[in-house]
């Protein structure tokens, strides 16, 4: 029960590490999926096509 | 593969959103002792933590069978993204708001000099800036 409330009297504290934590890991898993497949050089220069990075819609054009 | 991390990055992107607020709420709830205050903060604190929790499963289940969003299986049988995405911008906004007034009465009402009062509430009025172009990103 003192282990409880220790641990809950500090829970905000505990949330905002938990939500930065989270953070950090949806920029990489961002990284990840914008990077998968590798993209092409015209892919990263052309503005039209750099949004689409990640979602394959350059080899499923039919899909989206 | 790429399909898959944006799926995994919708289910951490909601959940840490609500967190943000449920901490920043939870540090406020110390703070008040008055009685209106306390029960709008504990009632912000609960919506958060269904909004959180129903968002989070929904995400996970948008689509039947699971695996469909990065499978792009086209006989899959999954929400519509556009009444999700409006839904989830919607109450995210609104509970931005509402956690942002929080402060703003507490501060309101305490007895301190003016220039303490402007410099705390332009502390925690920062998320402002955040809430504000919200809509106007949204409709675009």
């Amino acid at each position: 029960m003192e282990l409880l409330g220790v641990l809950t009297r500090d829970i905000d504290d505990w949330l905002i590490l938990v939500a930065v934590a989270l953070t950090i890991a949806q920029s990489v898993f961002t990284g990840f999926g914008n990077l998968s497949p590798p993209p092409s050089l015209a892919q990263l220069t052309n503005p039209h096509q750099f949004f689409t990075l990640g979602t394959g819609a350059s080899t499923m054009p039919t899909y989206l | 593969m790429g399909m898959f991390w944006i799926f995994i990055n919708g289910i951490v992107y909601n959940p840490l959103l609500a967190l943000v607020k449920i901490s920043a709420l939870l540090f406020l709830l110390r703070l008040v002792a008055r009685g209106t205050q306390k029960v709008a903060c504990q009632a912000l604190i609960v919506f958060n933590v269904v909004q959180l929790l129903t968002f989070l499963t929904i995400a996970l289940v948008q689509c039947i069978p699971i695996e469909a969003p990065w499978t792009m299986s086209r006989t899959a049988r999954c929400i519509r993204r556009d009444v999700y995405s409006t839904a989830l911008a919607v109450t995210n906004i609104v509970t931005d708001i509402l956690t942002l007034l929080v402060p703003y009465c507490i501060f309101m009402g305490l007895k301190m000099n003016q220039r303490a009062r402007t410099a705390l509430l332009s502390v925690f009025m920062l998320g402002i800036m955040f809430v504000l172009p919200a809509p106007g990103l949204f409709r675009e």
